[in-house]
């Protein structure tokens, strides 16, 4: 666990006095707002930590006994007060040299979507990017699912609403599921000698994070053809919940009508099987209201 | 990036489809007529990922297996038995997991090796696996990458 003195000197130096950490079984001071609070958990389970997330609306939630809980306080400070940059550069991008003990980022690739057909070119583009590393179920398997899943949501989910008739727009040929003008989504990557950076950003910002909390939830509880929503335009929590076991940072930021990301932080020397139920860190900050 | 695409081949009982390429949400099962046979062989070699959207059109083709047929599985990827576990309907009553890789993972150089169990029918039981074997290219300790009374949940219906 990082050294509690330096982790206070991080808050107090990049935020103003208004950040509060708190412990789950704490009570919200009357004057902290839950976009300021970070959680400090110690939950034996990822399942444990989503569901006090389903009822407790904070932003942040990170493990103080996980060994990258210093470098998760550090994103959870980076998000709160980077906030207007994320938008046109992402948050892997504003994560880049900043003093991280483990989740050191030096070089972020980035790429361009507009349509369904740029799915299965970026995933072989950051397949390259990605060929140095060990091929295992995560790089081989979990990366590629991870950005198709992104991509998916920000392709089909993220303009409904907005785009017209995008209600139907799965019975489409792939060349006639494009977005308009010049909006366009961006996939960002990176990596170091442990970990995977991935990153998507929709330009709609129509995204409901707790729709994706409580998605996963619902797989844990009920398990069954049931999570999968009837309503096919839009995604179910199964989506979510692969996400959710194949990492152990999961992060979203909505600036509403204007853009969304999602990224998450996925270790590439551990089995599967130890990333599943790892402790696991959550971000989630919406504005623009 | 490989195609998605089913090849089809009818034998005088069996019915063979082999999926290749990822199983999304834009696949397309239509025209593939299942009531030809009452063995219907599936096999998974040649998928490379199945992604939520893919699940839901794969579930929906599977809803169209007739009551009294019967679907076999075979090289069925983690993922591919994942989502046998998680997801009722994923497979039709009936049906029958044959072969399914088991995967292990070397911490010390990040190497995967997968072993394809073989079961030949379903109350047979599945091969005690090693919990550690030596990782293929370093020579350490590598574990099985599954937790193995979830995993093997599928075996009770399957």
């Amino acid at each position: 666990m990082g050294d509690m003195t330096g982790i206070n000197k991080l808050i107090s130096k990049a935020l103003p006095g208004d950040i509060i950490l708190l412990a789950p079984e704490d009570d919200m001071p009357e004057s902290a707002k839950p976009e300021k609070c970070i959680i400090k958990a110690d939950f034996d389970t990822p399942f444990e930590l989503i569901e006090y997330a389903m009822s407790h609306p904070f932003s942040h939630y990170i493990q103080y006994k996980a060994d990258t809980y210093t470098d998760e306080l550090q994103i959870s400070c980076n998000m709160l007060s980077k906030r207007s940059n994320f938008k046109l550069d992402g948050i892997i991008e504003n994560l880049k040299g900043e003093q991280f003990e483990r989740y050191k980022i030096d070089d972020v690739h980035r790429f361009q979507f507009r349509c369904r057909d740029d799915v299965g070119k970026i995933e072989q583009s950051i397949e390259q990017c990605l060929e140095a590393l060990p091929r295992n179920q995560v790089t081989t398997s979990a990366v590629p699912l991870i950005i198709d899943e992104f991509m998916t949501n920000a392709i089909y989910s993220a303009p409904l609403g907005v785009e017209p008739e995008w209600d139907n727009v799965r019975q489409r040929d792939n060349s006639e599921i494009v977005y308009s003008g010049d909006r366009c989504g961006i996939v960002g990557v990176a990596a170091n000698d442990e970990y995977i950076f991935l990153e998507c950003i929709d330009p709609y910002g129509t995204l409901v994070p707790q729709n994706i909390i409580s998605g996963i939830c619902q797989t844990y509880k009920r398990g069954d053809k049931q999570v999968l929503r009837d309503d096919e335009t839009r995604g179910g929590g199964i989506g979510s919940r692969m996400i959710w076991d194949k990492c152990v940072t999961f992060g979203i930021n909505v600036i509403r009508h204007n853009c969304a990301m999602v990224f998450c932080v996925i270790p590439y020397r551990l089995s599967l099987r130890k990333i599943a139920n790892h402790p696991k860190s959550l971000h989630i900050m919406v504005s623009g209201e | 990036m490989a195609m998605f695409k089913v090849s089809e081949k009818l034998f005088e009982k069996i019915h063979r489809l082999t999926i290749y390429g990822k199983i999304a949400e834009d696949v397309s099962f239509d025209g593939i007529d299942l009531t030809q046979r009452t063995i219907i062989h599936v096999d998974f070699k040649h998928v490379i990922g199945i992604n939520s959207g893919g699940i839901r059109e794969w579930i929906n083709f599977m809803k169209k297996v007739p009551r009294k047929s019967r679907v076999i599985c075979t090289n069925c990827s983690v993922e591919i038995i994942n989502q046998v576990n998680m997801i009722e309907g994923f497979l039709p009553l009936r049906s029958f997991i044959k072969t399914f890789f088991v995967p292990y993972f070397c911490e010390s150089c990040g190497n995967q090796t997968e072993f394809l169990i073989e079961r030949k029918r379903r109350v047979d039981p599945i091969p005690e696996l090693d919990e550690f074997i030596k990782c293929h290219k370093c020579g350490e300790e590598a574990e099985i990458d599954i937790l193995e009374s979830s995993f093997m949940a599928f075996k009770e219906k399957f």
